[in-house]
């Protein structure tokens, strides 16, 4: 949303974040110790226990209720945050990287490689990202490596527009001017005087796209063309609830309200970078 | 806008169309192992698979398969769904009055509420409403708008009764689906009203308007907002693909018969003709609607026309 000049607004910004860094934090760390913390295997079968309604008391009791195969809902949102979490972060990464170095490229030396570059982006916005994801996905098979190959492949062109937009304004900037003009050359110029202050604008662009990653990385689940079971993610634990969902609403309602903490903290931290560091801040001042 | 700017527009159109037929093209042909083997499944003959490998001119190199596809793709002919051994332009065209439906009324859902609240939002900068909106718009984006229409489903039409759980026809069927849909762009189109009246709202004229003594409502919808829809509708152009992204999945929840649904169907059964098509189909619908926009956008805005 800008930059607000109102100082009530930041506030609440900073308070959002805050709230998101804990509960962000707080989500991550629980699917990390998953072992250690999870009371059941997610893998175990009980049909005994079979579509158990959450409680918080009584014998073998399971807190988020269990599913058709009497395994604990719990345990499996806490190992299938791990595979999802996973898969986006590595994404994010990736996708990063390819994009910081064709928007570099791109921004850096224009020309031809420019060009090319960018009609590349415009072919590749012209897709609906879930169905390009989902096509490439079920071609190439649906594995987790693949998943984030192929979140990667659609993802960069994010990256690389901000990255290029940001190197053409930064370099019409006195600082890198005058570098070039005391005889700085092109590594020179990008690693002690580009490099820096593309950092901002990539760590906005890479939590928004995190949020992103983790919304898709459900929905393709969802779909029945994620990670496949009886491997949990927090897409297939939706699909499952949705099977179910004349008989067990806690089988779609505790993945689904984890998915959007999750995504909203990561969204209110992006908020509050894009705040503090405006990817248009340097075009701007 | 100038004839020749027209005709450099409608050519970087076909450019990107073309870009995109290229890799609608390669999609089929990333699947490990042999196309034809993959249609006829693991039992047909080796003579079988030779010759439909024949029929569908495997045999030649890539370059020439792309063109014959490309030729085909040019004159309507989309291929064969596997599945339903129907044409698969015929699926699609009929499933298109569902999908306009449903993102019509969803992207008017969106607009009609998330206009004001933007505007009010700008108006009211830095207030508690102004605060209450950013909220609106981080969630509107944060929450998976499938899950929220499986939680609908199951309150709704599960437990209370009052709304059918999937399909088309009545208005109650299309409750659901409008607001699982309109989730996908309400708080995109919150953020850009906001954005773009603060832009305006700066502005001289506005300045003018006010300082003449027109009431701040008139200022605000007459003058302020007319000139900061410009810019949202061209962004909103640009979010055609999450637009339709958002129908696959909606479609697929609701079983809303449209291309969506179609797509999450061909895709389950690996019926590649059907899923290039509509692959295809989505992207040129992409171009067209943004080069409405874009022609559309320069009669508006003089400025722009003498650039």
């Amino acid at each position: 949303m800008g930059r607000s000049a109102r100082p009530l607004a930041r506030v609440f910004r900073r308070r959002l974040a805050l709230g998101g860094i804990l509960l962000g934090g707080a989500v991550g760390v629980a699917t990390i110790a998953a072992p250690l913390i999870a009371p059941h295997d997610p893998l175990a079968q009980e049909i005994a226990f079979r579509l158990q309604a959450p409680s918080l008391s009584g014998d073998g009791h399971h807190v988020f209720g269990t599913d058709h195969l009497g395994r604990d809902l719990l345990s499996r949102v806490l190992y299938g945050g791990r595979i999802s979490l996973t898969i986006s972060g590595l994404s994010v990464v990736l996708a990063g990287f390819i994009g910081l170095v064709v928007g570099v490229v791109a921004g850096f030396y224009r020309g031809v490689t420019d060009s090319v570059v960018m009609r590349l982006v415009e072919i590749q916005l012209a897709f609906p990202l879930v169905l390009l994801v989902l096509a490439i996905v079920v071609s190439l098979g649906t594995t987790a490596a693949n998943t984030v190959i192929v979140f990667a492949l659609t993802s960069w062109p994010i990256y690389a527009t901000i990255i290029r937009g940001e190197v053409l304004a930064l370099s019409t900037r006195e600082f890198v001017v005058a570098a070039r003009a005391v005889g700085a050359g092109d590594a020179r110029t990008l690693s002690r005087h580009l490099l820096p202050n593309l950092v901002s604008p990539l760590t906005v662009v890479a939590s928004f796209e995190f949020a992103r990653l983790i919304l898709m990385e459900a929905a393709i689940g969802f779909l029945g063309l994620g990670i496949q079971p009886p491997t949990p993610s927090w897409g297939n634990l939706l699909a499952d609830g949705r099977a179910y969902i004349h008989d067990a609403w806690w089988l779609t309602a505790f993945p689904g309200i984890v998915i959007a903490l999750t995504v909203s903290s990561i969204n209110f931290i992006g908020d509050a970078l894009r705040d503090v560091f405006d990817p248009r801040f340097v075009s701007l001042h | 806008m100038k004839a020749g700017r027209l005709l450099r527009r409608l050519a970087e159109s076909g450019l990107v169309l073309l870009g995109a037929s290229v890799i609608v093209f390669m999609l089929v042909r990333l699947t490990p192992g042999d196309p034809a083997t993959l249609l006829l499944g693991e039992i047909a003959t080796p003579d079988a698979v030779r010759e439909l490998r024949v029929a569908l001119g495997l045999d030649r190199s890539l370059p020439v398969q792309y063109l014959k596809f490309l030729e085909h793709a040019l004159a309507g002919d989309l291929g064969t769904s596997i599945r339903s051994q129907r044409p698969v332009l015929d699926m699609i065209v009929e499933r298109i009055p569902a999908t306009l439906e449903l993102t019509g009324i969803a992207v008017l859902a969106a607009v009609l509420i998330g206009i004001p609240i933007g505007v009010l939002s700008s108006a009211r900068r830095g207030t508690v409403l102004d605060e209450g909106s950013l909220l609106l718009s981080l969630l509107a984006q944060s929450i998976p708008g499938f899950w929220l229409g499986l939680m609908m489903i199951s309150f709704f039409a599960v437990q209370l009764r009052v709304l059918p759980v999937a399909g088309r026809g009545t208005w109650a069927h299309l409750v659901m689906p409008t607001i699982t849909l309109s989730l996908y762009v309400l708080g995109m189109i919150i953020r850009l009203t906001r954005a773009g009246m603060l832009d305006v709202l700066g502005q001289e004229y506005v300045s003018a308007a006010r300082a003449r003594g027109l009431p701040e409502f008139a200022v605000i919808f007459k003058h302020a907002l007319m000139n900061a829809l410009i810019p949202i509708v061209a962004v909103l152009g640009l979010q055609t693909g999450t637009l339709l992204g958002g129908a696959v999945v909606t479609e697929a929840v609701f079983q809303w018969p449209g291309i969506g649904g179609l797509a999450v169907v061909a895709l389950t059964h690996r019926d590649y003709p059907v899923i290039q098509a509509i692959v295809l189909f989505s992207a040129a619908s992409f171009v067209v609607i943004n080069l409405l926009v874009d022609v559309a956008y320069r009669f508006v805005d003089p400025r722009l026309r003498t650039e």
